[in-house]
């Protein structure tokens, strides 16, 4: 799988890439893998403010829809505007170019409570 | 057809032996054993109609007297939603008596289903087109359900969690009812605008911010009910100044004349799609249409057809952004539409292929014209009635009578406005001649002397 | 064109102020009436429909819709009634839409019957809007939940969301039916109505039904038939003798009425008594032998179409019911459970019926995971392939319960030869995704067109 090393995960296959306050947040390989051919990733508008866990966004295949949470507190600052003409970065670059959006975090230490890569990597051989 | 065996009861094809040897083959002693697991107690076996089975012929003579009961020794004149429109045998026979578009199911298979896609694809582009507006779904079921999606569907694109709909009271009142029912269990208020009296229009200055709540959706419709032209981009700039969006009631074939939804300024445009060529039928073969602005495509309900490409490269249709639709979003679907007006949908786009833009306005002409020898006709007669308001329509008139008019084929507007009395809707289409505009006329002379 | 209607021209238009012209002029040019007419004929050819193919499709009840129906639909009288017309012009109308009333009460074990709904799932939200408007009167205004099985249709939980309803979702046991256990502990006297189609979408008899009831109804809440299998029991078990409050039918699917391509359909529902004030009006009344429309009471939801329905497919169930009689509806059933059970017997030893272990009524659920697993091969990889013989498919991927669900629902009117060709089918299939699985990915290939593209479609909506 190799789940890059500098990211942060959650359970619910969200990434975080966390440098200082300022975080970039995606799906996994693993979560793409699974939706299939992305079609549509619903972005919030920059401003808008969540804590950890909220919905902050939605992405679609043909068939399925599955909500993205807030991996940390904190407001978009920018989304990744390259998704609406290419939704499919999402399965071909999930930790790179398919990244969807920047996260001024409000206390970094809410990423404390992700998994790192071993761990994540873990959690989805556990079958969840 | 009954006597071998009960072949052919309920047409279920198998004899009585022929069950029993199923029933055998897969280790059943008798055919009603498949029933064994249902509680015994729950099973009734009292006949349930009162009645047997009736054969085909005797069933086509009960229909054909039912149906001779039906009034039809006289033209019409009754509209409102509904119109006596021409319908082209041509689309008749190819369309709603084709069994292979009526006996197909939802086109979830696009191979074996590219005619009934393409067809409701054409349906999409022919409402684009009248509309003026950027999205049409694959249809609604009539025009006063997709009224109320309409309001909902803006209410879903907003911030808002609760809010307030205003309609003028010029709007048809069963699509106001309809929409009520709708919004009764919703955090949505609907608020009556009332139009202007005596001149049957609704001014847009009526349409203000409301103190409890923001305002979700101003709705009119044009050519409203009572036939009279609004004035839609004062209203919709009115519904746009408070923050609302505007819902657009249009009548299909009024848009080869009347500025469409798109050019004043509307944000969903409906309308109840008979009229584009489809018999009456009581009302019973609706079609719901439903148009938007490209901001709402997400927010659509129902169905929508996109072109696309086969494994070949060749061009081919299929059912697209279902994620929106209640099988994969269930509780949190844009709408609950599942069935809609598939065939109806098919037919009403090729009324508008086989018409074309000059055979819609002929049409509406043809109306209007038959709409203008009456009024010319009821200056003869205003000692009996006259025009309910000065305000200018199309190819349906809103007259004042002084005397009861209801034996004749118009509608009783009194039923539903109690401060409009004796006021009877007259409604023309293009398949009134001169002599039957001459006949009503006579008639309401008539009425007048007695 | 040729003139479809004298044409006139009118004085008045160009008369008309100038903020109600159309500015930019309706671009549509006409197509010739021959080449409408062929363009039609060609691109209806281009579907498989139920008057050409077997359509085995679960959960849809694709059954022979008899001509007779469509024979009577084209009376004059039918298809010139104005809806607005007075009553007493209309009787025939009305006298059939009373009579079907009265049958479809009789059927479902319910005591009154409204025809507005348009479709199942506008019946759904129409029942659902009826029992929220008897909670309210009756005070009791903190029911805003309601209970549906993990397995239902999504228009369930849609039309509760619709009804500002909150849903809550059963779990369904290791049998498939409703989870009685967790039933009772999500019950409650917040509990508006249960929503449950028995059979259920596994093809399953929820045979514990009466202590289903018996658990909602001593909560305070109401049970809800979604009608969507009851071909399975036509005739035999009704729902109001189930313990069910409301129920809605779906006349495309037991009803035989066509499906259109997709609609229109009709989804009448039906209520015990104490629902019956609730109802949408105006409602049909017969007084002296003349049939009419009496407005409803305050007590009524209001209004639920701009009509009076889909009257010209009420007609059509009409006309059914009386063709099938007492013992046609009786027959109906069980040939729609004779036939569902010889297939899932001669279909068991090639597939797995995860839920498969006893009788199914008129559907059962299939899974292609072994496929899947040994071959690469999907179910709708299987369905695609089925296409390319001129069959319709079965339902894919539907209930989610079961992995690579493949749900057949053959019908009554079909032949034991037609089952056993089927059979034969999926034999050969069978052999194909062991020997030649490309010919199952690339399927279909007799199709009008190839596999088609729906991620393009998505991602690159052109929808005009």
């Amino acid at each position: 799988m190799g789940a890059p090393a500098d990211l942060k995960f959650t359970k619910e296959h969200e990434w975080l890439r966390l440098t200082g306050s300022v975080g970039v947040v995606g799906i996994t390989q693993f979560a793409a893998d699974q939706l299939g051919d992305v079609v549509y990733v619903d972005l919030p508008a920059p401003g808008k403010e969540a804590k950890q866990s909220d919905v902050l966004a939605s992405i679609e295949s043909v068939k399925a829809v599955s909500d993205i949470y807030a991996p940390v507190s904190g407001k978009v600052t920018r989304v990744n505007a390259d998704l609406a003409a290419t939704p499919e970065l999402v399965n071909s670059d999930p930790y790179g170019r398919g990244w969807m959006m920047e996260i001024e975090v409000k206390s970094p230490s809410d990423a404390s409570s992700l998994l790192s890569p071993q761990e994540y990597e873990k959690h989805i051989n556990s079958g969840k | 057809m009954a006597d071998q065996g009960a072949q052919g009861v309920g047409f279920v094809p198998h004899t009585d032996s022929e069950m029993e040897s199923m029933a055998r083959s897969i280790g059943l002693s008798q055919p009603e054993d498949v029933f064994a697991e249902i509680p015994k107690h729950l099973l009734c076996s009292r006949p349930l109609l009162g009645r047997s089975a009736r054969s085909q012929n005797g069933i086509l003579a009960e229909g054909s007297a039912l149906a001779r009961k039906t009034r039809l020794d006289r033209p019409t004149f009754l509209g409102a939603g509904f119109y006596d429109r021409m319908v082209p045998p041509a689309l008749v026979e190819t369309i709603l008596r084709r069994t292979d578009y009526y006996s197909a199911y939802t086109p979830y298979q696009a191979e074996a289903s590219q005619g009934i896609l393409q067809g409701l694809f054409e349906y999409q582009r022919a409402i684009c087109a009248l509309t003026g507006l950027d999205v049409a779904n694959a249809s609604l079921y009539d025009g006063a359900t997709a009224l109320a999606e309409a309001v909902l569907c803006l209410f879903g694109a907003s911030e808002h969690k609760s809010g307030t709909v205003y309609a003028s009271t010029a709007v048809h009142p069963h699509y106001r009812a309809v929409l009520r029912t709708y919004l009764s269990d919703l955090p949505l208020r609907l608020v009556e605008i009332p139009f202007v009296s005596g001149e049957g229009r609704t001014n847009p200055e009526m349409f203000r911010p409301d103190d409890r709540s923001p305002v979700i959706a101003v709705i009119a419709q044009n050519p409203n009910l009572f036939g009279v032209i609004e004035d839609m981009r004062s209203l919709a700039a009115a519904a746009h100044t408070i923050g609302a969006g505007f819902v657009h009631i249009f009548e299909p074939a009024s848009l080869s004349v009347l500025a469409a939804p798109g050019e004043v300024g509307a944000d969903i445009a409906v309308a109840e799609g008979q009229s584009l060529g489809l018999p009456m039928v009581y009302g019973g073969l609706a079609l719901g249409v439903f148009a938007a602005r490209e901001k709402y495509l997400r927010r659509l309900p129902g169905r929508l057809v996109g072109k696309t490409l086969d494994a070949l490269g060749q061009e081919a249709y299929c059912l697209t952004l279902q994620t929106r639709e209640q099988h994969i979003r269930r509780e949190k679907a844009t709408s609950n539409i599942c069935t809609n007006h598939t065939l109806c949908a098919i037919y009403a786009g090729a009324y508008v292929r086989l018409l074309g833009a000059a055979g819609l306005r002929a049409v509406a002409e043809t109306s209007a014209a038959r709409m203008e020898q009456f009024l010319d006709g009821l200056r003869r007669l205003d000692r009996v009635a006259g025009p309910a308001f000065g305000s200018a329509s199309l190819f349906e008139v809103a007259i004042r009578a002084k005397c009861k008019l209801d034996h004749l084929p118009v509608l009783d507007l009194h039923k539903y406005y109690s401060d409009l009395p004796h006021t009877y809707l007259v409604s023309f289409t293009e398949r009134r001649t001169e002599s039957d505009v001459e006949w009503l006329l006579s008639e309401i002379e008539k009425s007048g002397n007695r | 064109m040729s003139r479809l209607f004298d044409t006139a021209v009118s004085s008045g238009i160009p008369a008309l102020p100038a903020h109600a012209r159309r500015a930019a002029p309706l671009a549509l040019d006409a197509l010739p009436e021959n080449d409408l007419v062929r363009h039609h004929v060609n691109l209806s050819r281009k579907n498989l429909c139920v008057d050409s193919s077997f359509y085995p499709l679960g959960s849809c009840t694709m059954k022979y819709s008899p001509k007779a129906g469509e024979a009577v639909a084209s009376e004059p009288g039918f298809l010139q009634a104005h809806p607005w017309q007075p009553d007493s012009e209309v009787q025939g109308v009305l006298q059939a839409l009373g009579e079907l009333q009265q049958d479809l009460a009789a059927v479902t074990g319910m005591e009154a019957v409204c025809l507005y709904p348009a479709a199942g799932a506008h019946g759904e939200l129409c029942a659902l809007k009826t029992a929220r408007q008897y909670f309210r009167l009756r005070g009791d205004t903190d029911r805003t939940e309601v209970l549906v099985p993990e397995n239902a249709h999504g228009t369930n939980p849609a039309s509760a969301a619709m009804s500002g309803l909150t849903v809550v979702v059963v779990k369904m046991d290791a049998t498939g039916r409703v989870d009685l256990a967790d039933l009772r502990q999500k019950v409650s006297n917040r509990t508006a109505v249960l929503m449950l189609t028995n059979p259920n979408t596994l093809g399953l008899f929820e045979t514990c039904i009466e202590d289903v009831a018996r658990a909602v109804h001593d909560a305070g809440g109401l049970l809800y038939y979604d009608g969507a299998n009851l071909n399975a029991i036509l005739g035999r078990v009704r729902p109001g003798d189930m313990g069910f409050d409301m129920v809605h039918v779906n006349l495309h699917k037991t009803f035989s009425i066509p499906h259109g391509g997709g609609g229109p359909g009709a989804g009448p529902i039906g209520v015990k008594s104490h629902l019956a004030p609730y109802l949408p009006g105006p409602f049909l009344k017969r007084e002296e032998g003349a049939w009419g429309w009496a407005e409803a009471d305050r007590r009524s939801i209001g209004r639920y179409h701009g009509a009076f329905g889909n009257f010209l497919n009420l007609l059509k169930a009409w006309v059914y019911l009386r063709l099938l009689g007492d013992e046609g509806i009786r027959r109906v059933s069980l040939g729609a459970v004779l036939n569902a059970n010889y297939l899932q017997e001669k279909l068991r030893p090639m597939f797995p019926i995860p839920y498969g272990h006893g009788r199914c009524m008129h559907e059962f659920v299939a899974s292609a995971i072994a496929l899947k697993d040994k071959f690469g091969v999907s179910a709708m990889d299987v369905a695609k392939r089925i296409l390319d013989e001129g069959l319709y498919a079965p339902t894919v991927y539907f209930p989610l319960l079961v992995r690579e669900a493949l749900m057949i629902e053959p019908t009554e009117t079909e032949r034991r030869e037609t089952l056993d060709r089927f059979v034969e089918l999926m034999q050969t299939i069978l052999r194909e995704a062991e020997t030649n699985p490309q010919r199952l990915h690339d399927a279909p290939i007799r199709t009008p067109v190839r596999r088609v593209d729906d991620v393009r479609a998505a991602r690159h909506p052109i929808l005009k």
